[in-house]
């Protein structure tokens, strides 16, 4: 059993690794930020998978804060980002 | 199963490290660093550290972007793409580097069982019960102490850049969107009580000072976030006295032990002292990061520096053709 | 193995799926919008599936309850931070068109 939750945690830190892609390409800046978005939320089920695999119910805390703090930095995107910043070339329009 | 995943989170850590010296721009280099932390998050999972684990968790997917971001914000005219040097002249003193540990790790001998059954048989002397938190504050009580010393110093070094004395006067316009009011109401409490709770959990499970320091920090920063002036409020000297707390807290118990004992800087015996010291050092670690971020010039203010004298000031004419 | 157990595979399983359809919309989808769509069915659906999973085997309410709140505020946390982002993008392109003219 223990092995078959590990193997899911290890599925989706291939889909991280997968994700990253679009993180080296994606056009926006905020492209790059929702996948941030999207590894915080996998990087919980992440967590989640390990607390039970390796039997250790306090990295549960670890997943809480996880799900708790990506926000904060998703807010201090837009707040610190102007329109410049958000294309990578400036011949581009969004 | 269990190598296979060590083997792809150790590879991808290395993978994300180099990206992020190769990207091409300094936002994606954030971002990438985002990840990095929360990778390094699963790599201590592994190794089971839940403490750090956590501490990494809070720090890696909240504080340290908004910081990073927030620096970003400052340099919004140099988008300049980070300059390339010749990166294989540091391969040499990589190798060697990487080759002196794997040498120092082969050569553990079998029957080294680690640092925990003399951390186990120490622990009756402090009166704590979790080890961790024994080793922390008590057996490496130095290093804690010196931690709170170099955060103390990392904010009154970001003073003297931004040439403010106080963290007054950096107040962000509220969040125009009702839906931005609205999350930071709904997250704010919880994050103190999160933050108590690892706090209180930290004297008997993985938690303690630090972790909770950076869980307060970001309710101090979401409460800036919404255009409140947030704990630039507090008046000076309470600020003084609350950053330099767990610095002073420590050094304070541990001159007072040449009246109790005989030693000069010697641990305290009675529990009360200890948790004293912890929760100081939490009030003290959330208030040295919320000032590093209040502190941190945005995009909205300039860092005031004097205004170069221009000798050409009869040639700009308001009514100019620009 | 018990009937929790299989449930508990058929869940994750679900939920795994579900990670899979956001990931491969975060790279496939041709526009920022549509890939904030991708994220947000990840985010709740493949968490949920999850959680559901893992409540079957963790073997005591406490611990079960605290990964459906966790869930939940995963649930409000990434649905703001899509809407922040979505509606950044949407401001940010308006107003860029009225300061930049066309032959910028």
């Amino acid at each position: 059993m223990n092995v078959f939750f590990l193997g899911m945690a290890l599925f989706l830190v291939l889909n991280i690794l997968a994700g990253l892609w679009r993180v080296l390409k994606g056009p926006n800046q905020a492209d790059r930020m929702v996948s941030a978005q999207l590894f915080g939320t996998t990087g919980v089920a992440t967590l989640l998978l390990l607390a039970q695999a390796l039997e250790s119910p306090f990295i549960r805390n670890a997943a809480l804060l996880f799900a708790l703090l990506t926000v904060m930095a998703v807010l201090a995107f837009v707040r610190n980002t102007a329109y410049e910043f958000l294309l990578d070339n400036k011949n581009e329009h969004l | 199963m269990g190598l296979v995943f060590d083997l792809v989170i150790g590879l991808s850590l290395i993978g994300v490290a180099w990206s992020i010296i190769r990207a091409r721009d300094h936002f994606q280099a954030i971002v990438l660093f985002i990840t990095f932390g929360m990778l390094l998050s699963l790599a201590w999972t592994r190794l089971k550290s839940p403490d750090i684990a956590i501490a990494e968790a809070a720090v890696g997917a909240g504080l340290a972007g908004v910081l990073l971001m927030d620096a970003l914000g400052t340099l919004s005219s140099s988008r300049n793409r980070p300059t390339h040097g010749n990166l294989f002249i540091l391969l040499i003193p990589l190798v060697v580097l990487a080759g002196l540990m794997a040498y120092a790790i082969m050569f553990i001998p079998d029957d080294f069982q680690g640092l925990g059954p003399l951390v186990r048989k120490s622990m009756p002397d402090t009166h704590l019960e979790y080890p961790v938190t024994a080793v922390l504050l008590d057996f490496r009580g130095y290093d804690t102490w010196l931690e709170l010393g170099v955060l103390l110093v990392a904010v009154l070094g970001v003073l003297c850049v931004r040439r403010a004395s106080t963290i007054k006067g950096s107040i962000l316009p509220a969040p125009a969107e009702p839906v931005g009011r609205w999350i930071i109401k709904l997250l704010l409490p919880l994050m103190v009580l999160i933050g108590g709770y690892l706090l209180w959990l930290g004297a008997f499970a993985p938690g303690g000072a630090f972790q909770a320091g950076v869980v307060l920090a970001s309710g101090g920063v979401m409460l800036w976030q919404a255009g409140h002036p947030s704990l630039a409020l507090l008046p000076r000297l309470w600020w003084k006295i609350i950053i330099s707390s767990g610095f002073v807290f420590f050094l304070i118990l541990a001159s007072s032990s040449m009246f109790f004992n005989d030693h000069f800087m010697t641990h305290p015996e009675a529990k009360i002292w200890i948790l004293g010291l912890e929760y100081a050092a939490t009030l003290s670690i959330a208030l040295c990061l919320i000032s590093l971020v209040l502190a941190s010039p945005g995009r909205n203010q300039g860092i005031k520096t004097r205004p170069p004298k221009s000798p050409e000031k009869n040639s700009c004419s308001p009514h100019s053709p620009e | 193995m018990s009937i929790y157990e299989i449930f508990s595979v058929i869940f994750c399983l679900c939920g795994g799926v579900f990670f899979l359809a956001g990931t491969i919309g975060l790279i496939r989808f041709p526009d920022t919008y549509s890939r904030l769509h991708a994220l947000t069915k990840a985010d709740n659906l493949g968490l949920g599936f999850m959680v559901l999973g893992l409540v079957f085997v963790s073997g005591s309410v406490p611990e079960a309850i605290k990964m459906g709140l966790i869930w939940f505020l995963a649930l409000i946390g990434s649905s703001s931070a899509c809407y922040f982002i979505g509606n950044h993008m949407h401001i940010s392109s308006q107003s860029g068109k009225k300061e930049n003219g066309p032959g910028i």
